[in-house]
């Protein structure tokens, strides 16, 4: 799909019934939009609000294809394997592009980098819904669907997550005296 | 998971929040993180300043906060000490959770901004999973209030002893420790010291022995050059003496030789003869 039929927000025709669903893919517009803007504005600190988009968009695409595919599977969709085939060849691709952009160090090659991951995750989210999403609009329901936010999806999705990775305070030495 | 389920449901109550960031792309990511994982009709509010902050605190109760802690770092703790121990002053919640992140901490600023009553930090590059575990680790912690400190509970690691208990309790057994510990320290120190002087002293008088020592060599060697001078000069003197007496023995073992003014006239015309033979 063109970028002249690819329209820059999400749009109504875009809809394939299931709320979750399309508020997953709003959410795919948003964060691509979000980093073309920041890379057309060019902010002192480009490269940490770049590198944070990236996260938030692997994260968003783990959740949200684990979301489809519980669905596929719960409502028994015939066409779940080529699906899947499809979800895991775009992971690689986004893959590829997050290890390309860790090793650039020159700002505007991140730059440019950055815009093309951007363009591509766009581009691909246009085309995917438009021409696979919609093959199972008529077959999937709503009640086939995790409606649970994508953090939790996308926390499932990560099965090899350290639940203690996060606790920066604690690896300081010493509790606080109270 | 059970404990996932409880959680996700103490988040998904939540309806306000504010965001505290001057930076707009880093609004708008929050923004979408919240999206993401947060309750679908989270109102979301955004202060640019600490001031704007607390004004919008005042005029609406939030459910959250999530903070950039370098507004710069003084600016941000101030914020935090005036909500944390602002509780006869506010009427909205002071312990609620606050979501700290900056690009990166000294453990000097984590000190600090932890004893302001920061429920959790994260380091950017921001990520919605740790966002959402920080939210649910700030909201499972007890809020503390003693004249010294006003916040979450800082205490992080598992120590039996003070289940249930107050470690300030222990205050004063814990300034007999530090009392105890400094005595050892000194006393350490002081002993320290004397086993350096011992050592220096046995150092000077090792020194000071092996130079008495090498001037004693010297002496005995010069004692012995003297004798062996002296016998030398005594052999010397013998060898003399020896060759006097060998001559003299010589001399004596030769005839006589005749003196002239004792001889008669015949016996120096005789003499004469026989010299001149």
């Amino acid at each position: 799909m063109t970028d002249q039929a690819c329209p820059i927000e999400w749009t109504p025709d875009l809809s394939v019934g299931i709320e979750a669903i399309d508020d997953d893919h709003k959410t795919f517009f948003v964060v691509a939009d979000l980093m073309q803007s920041a890379i057309r504005e060019n902010p002192q600190n480009l490269e940490a609000i770049l590198r944070s988009s990236i996260t938030i968009l692997q994260e968003y695409v783990n959740g949200h294809f684990l979301r489809e595919e519980r669905a596929m599977e719960a409502a028994g969709y015939p066409k779940l394997a080529e699906h899947h085939a499809l979800h895991e060849a775009f992971k690689a691709t986004a893959h590829r592009f997050v290890e390309d952009f860790n090793k650039i160090v020159d700002h505007n090659e991140q730059k440019k980098a950055a815009q093309k991951l951007a363009e591509v995750v766009h581009d691909w989210v246009c085309d995917h819904i438009a021409k696979v999403d919609m093959a199972y609009k008529d077959f999937l329901k709503a009640e086939h669907v995790d409606s649970r936010p994508l953090a939790f999806l996308s926390q499932e999705a990560d099965e090899g997550g350290d639940d203690d990775d996060f606790d920066l305070m604690s690896m300081i030495p010493g509790d606080g005296p109270q | 998971m059970q404990d996932k389920v409880e959680i996700v449901f103490n988040i998904l109550s939540a309806e306000y929040c504010l965001v505290l960031d001057p930076n707009p792309h880093y609004q708008r990511l929050v923004k979408e993180i919240l999206r993401f994982g947060g309750p679908k009709n989270l109102e979301i509010e955004f202060a640019v300043d600490a001031d704007h902050g607390l004004r919008l605190l005042r005029e609406g109760s939030m459910h959250f906060i999530v903070m950039e802690t370098k507004l710069p770092l003084e600016e941000s703790i101030d914020f935090l000490m005036k909500i944390r121990k602002g509780r006869a002053k506010w009427n909205f919640d002071i312990s609620l959770p606050i979501i700290g992140y900056a690009d990166a901490f000294t453990p000097q600023e984590i000190y600090r901004l932890r004893d302001a009553g920061i429920s959790e930090l994260m380091i950017r590059p921001l990520s919605a999973a740790i966002f959402f575990k920080c939210l649910k680790s700030a909201s499972s912690r007890k809020f503390i209030e003693t004249s010294g400190y006003c916040g979450p509970d800082r205490r992080r690691r598992l120590v039996m002893n003070y289940a249930n208990k107050r470690r300030a309790d222990d205050r004063a057994a814990e300034l007999a420790e530090a009392a105890k510990a400094e005595e050892a320290r000194l006393k350490a120190e002081a002993d320290a010291k004397a086993a350096l002087q011992a050592a220096a002293k046995a150092e000077e008088e090792k020194a000071r022995k092996l130079e008495e020592a090498q001037a004693e060599a010297a002496r005995k060697k010069a004692q012995a050059e003297e004798l062996a001078r002296e016998k030398a000069q005594a052999e010397a003197a013998a060898a003399a003496a020896a060759e006097m007496a060998r001559k003299k023995a010589e001399a004596e073992a030769a005839p006589a030789k005749p003196d002239p003014s004792a001889m008669t006239q015949e016996e120096l015309a005789r003499h004469l003869l026989k010299q001149k033979k």
